[in-house]
């Protein structure tokens, strides 16, 4: 009988334990001979891929007996994150070079994650007379560099030409302010009514997109400017301040005047890609804010390859609030790097950056992708310079161009931004209760010693 | 001792593989759901123990209660109520069917069983989406314009879970049903009883275990369900159908707060347990009518 209940124990247990469904991951260990390579692609985003295999058939032509091991990984780039710091915790499944997003450099530094590279980069007459001081910061961990930046990029407002012109308004345009292209969505929605006025991302399924490719353009716009998020003096995250309210509360008219895509669609992960690659292309939509690599879509290669679109497509700035100085804003992120700290082979996985980073390459890379240089050499480049009619508008963005904080914490505050933008346009919460969730997460995240109330 | 020793060593080795891939996890939960873990940052590798800080932070976390209340609507409704009654109707049905519907019938229900989840997740998800199959037949009558996913989630993910799963319930249900001694019913129709009476007097009190036992099963089952959520809405719009196991993801893989989702499956861990201790104290209290 005592064995009976000790079964019966055994399959409650057996059966609750079906709650937590585990699972494993294959793994190959890594040796002296070999590194393996981790990034992302998917299936209209192989730019990366094709640029890892022809560094791969470099380093091992140049390394007899060495091997280069590439595991590219099929996600969007939020759930390659999980999956890359997943793979990071164990020295059986850490890769030894990676794909890095530039937001995550200083939470993994923090971790462990990541290999201090000055020792390398000294060493490195390129890094230290082609790179920029910008491209320079982007890799800056607390106590060192730790990842190399093939590329940066801008964010900019993209406009079809077909819709402005049909609406009434003229173009080339360049809004000056938050109110100038309230005014645009207006007469778009009143005149071209099969036509989505104007999309800012917004929610949890763009993830680290709605953020950076619309709250940040117009955080960054408040007058708090580049303090709007984190207060440079002081080092403390700002809460309570005007501009977030500001900023939502433009979300939220974004979305309830019907100038945005339906709250719906909004939390669609492939909103952006349906932009890209359906709306601009068909005039069903005015405008939206996105990065500077948009044209790599239309380009030859691309996923939606159309030839017209130089004529249809134009490009502007995005403006400050009430277009007080300096007038625009943008943001930059970039596509980076790193090594592996458990790496058995650092020469070779510095070897593989080097090479994947150098000029040739990240010309080729900038080209492609249509994004923005980080080396003097590649950005005097006329092939750079004329691969796209509007590397003259993303460029100048630079200028007026954020940073997100590298601090170790920003990813969970970016998770409480989107979730607050989130909750007000799908009216789950007044702008004044999401600004107020807001504060209370991020005091629950840094601690109350590093909020300061603007 | 010896007796024991004699018994039980062939089963050994199972014991073994559950303690490794079963108790190790869940002891490895209770661990992790007392620490401020992380997917990155700091606290991933310098981790260092909170106590009881995740479980306080659950408990007067707005989305929690939400989420638990989400998940015993679709348990209760999706599995309680319609697998388990619509799985019985169905057996029962079959068994009284001619053999060409009982097959198509069969085949129809147990092919939605056998696609894997992922693939019966993206089945649902082209059924309900704003251009789906679903708007497509309502569009014949002029309607159509409903964005099922969005405005109905819940709706959405607990139909989706009635067609994969009834399956499992119907099988389950004719099995027993083919077991019940004819004898014990023709008995009772001989006694004037109508069919309805000799299947409530006699059918269910004899393949009561069977129910009981589905029950525990299906409940479980349904309150661990999430690829076919996470396919179909992942957890949203906002977290208006995040279930528990959605919610423990969401905590520990993308918000990154390893120690947090641990916490959240700890206590998942504990509703399933004490489910499965109802179950089978009612299961012991009632050993029901048997066919000898």
């Amino acid at each position: 009988m005592k064995t009976g209940k000790l079964f019966k124990v055994a399959a409650v247990t057996l059966a609750a334990c079906m709650a937590l469904a585990g699972c494993g991951g294959g793994s190959s260990a890594s040796d002296d001979n070999t590194i393996k390579v981790m990034y992302y692609k998917t299936d209209s985003f192989t730019q990366f891929d094709t640029l890892m295999k022809k560094v791969k058939a470099k380093i091992e032509k140049e390394n007899p007996g060495k091997t280069v091991e590439l595991q590219p990984v099929t996600a969007s780039d939020t759930d390659y994150k999980t999956k890359l710091a997943l793979a990071q915790r164990s020295p059986e499944t850490a890769p030894d070079v990676f794909y890095e997003d530039s937001s995550q450099i200083r939470a993994d530094a923090d971790a462990g994650y990541l290999l201090n590279l000055d020792e390398y980069l000294n060493k490195w007459d390129d890094w230290n007379n082609e790179f920029t001081a910008a491209a320079k910061k982007v890799g800056q961990g607390k106590d060192g560099t730790y990842a190399v930046p093939l590329s940066t990029d801008t964010r900019v407002i993209w406009y079809n030409k077909h819709v402005f012109e049909k609406a009434g308004i003229e173009t080339p345009w360049q809004p000056e302010s938050w109110q100038d292209i309230l005014d645009a969505a207006a007469k778009i929605k009143a005149n071209v009514p099969d036509a989505v006025p104007f999309n800012m991302f917004a929610g949890t399924a763009i993830a680290e997109g709605s953020v950076m490719q619309s709250f940040y353009e117009l955080l960054f716009g408040t007058k708090l400017g580049d303090d709007a998020l984190v207060d440079s003096s002081t080092d403390k995250w700002v809460i309570g301040s005007q501009g977030m309210k500001d900023s939502l509360n433009f979300i939220k008219t974004l979305y309830d005047k019907g100038y945005a895509p339906t709250a719906a669609q909004a939390l669609d992960a492939n909103l952006g890609s349906t932009i890209a690659n359906e709306w601009l292309p068909q005039d069903k939509i005015g405008g939206t804010v996105d990065g500077s690599w948009m044209p790599s879509t239309w380009m030859k290669g691309g996923s939606y390859e159309w030839p017209d679109y130089e004529n249809v497509i134009g490009a502007a700035l995005f403006p400050t609030q009430k277009g007080g100085d300096p007038g625009y804003v943008s943001m930059s992120g970039g596509w980076t790097l790193a090594v592996g700290s458990k790496t058995k082979n650092a020469q070779l996985a510095f070897d593989f950056v080097k090479e994947a980073t150098s000029k040739d390459n990240s010309l080729d890379y900038v080209k492609k992708m249509s994004l923005t240089a980080v080396r003097n050499d590649v950005a005097e480049d006329k092939g750079y310079l004329a691969s796209t009619p509007y590397t003259k508008t993303t460029t100048e963005a630079v200028k007026y161009t954020h940073f997100r904080p590298s601090t170790t914490e920003y990813t969970k505050v970016s998770a409480e931004i989107q979730k607050a933008m989130e909750s007000v346009i799908t009216g789950q919460a007044s702008v004044n209760e999401a600004a107020k969730t807001y504060d209370e997460a991020v005091t629950n995240i840094v601690g109350e010693e590093n909020v300061i109330k603007k | 001792m010896r007796d024991f020793t004699k018994r039980y060593w062939t089963v050994l080795p199972a014991i073994v593989l559950l303690c490794v891939f079963m108790v190790g996890p869940i002891l490895w939960a209770f661990y992790g759901s007392m620490t401020n873990m992380s997917l990155t940052g700091v606290t991933a590798t310098d981790t260092s123990f909170v106590g009881m800080r995740n479980y306080q932070k659950l408990f007067t976390d707005k989305s929690f209660p939400q989420s638990v209340w989400l998940t015993v609507i679709f348990v209760v409704v999706s599995a309680i109520i319609a697998q388990n009654l619509l799985g019985m109707t169905v057996a029962v049905l079959l068994s009284r069917a001619n053999r060409t519907v009982g097959q198509f019938v069969s085949v129809a229900v147990i092919s939605a069983w056998v696609l894997p989840e992922m693939v019966a997740g993206f089945a649902c998800y082209a059924f309900f989406s704003k251009n789906g199959t679903l708007n497509q037949l309502l569009g014949l009558f002029g309607l159509g314009n409903t964005e099922w996913l969005y405005t109905f989630p819940m709706f959405a993910v607990i139909l989706a879970n009635v067609w994969r799963g009834t399956a499992f319930s119907m099988m389950n249900y004719q099995a027993a049903i083919g077991e019940v001694d004819r004898s014990l019913t023709e008995a009772a129709v001989v006694d004037g009883a109508n069919s309805w009476q000799a299947f409530i007097h006699v059918t269910i009190p004899v393949i009561k275990q069977t129910i009981m036992t589905n029950l525990m099963l299906i409940t479980l089952q349904t309150m661990s369900a999430f690829t076919l959520i996470f396919v179909m809405t992942a957890g949203g719009p906002g977290d208006k159908s995040s279930t528990l196991p959605i919610f423990a993801y969401k905590a520990a893989f993308k918000f990154g707060d390893i120690g947090y989702g641990s916490a959240i499956a700890v206590v998942m861990l504990i509703i399933g347990a004490i489910f499965g201790l109802v179950y089978v104290r009612a299961l012991k209290d009632e050993k029901g009518i048997t066919n000898e």
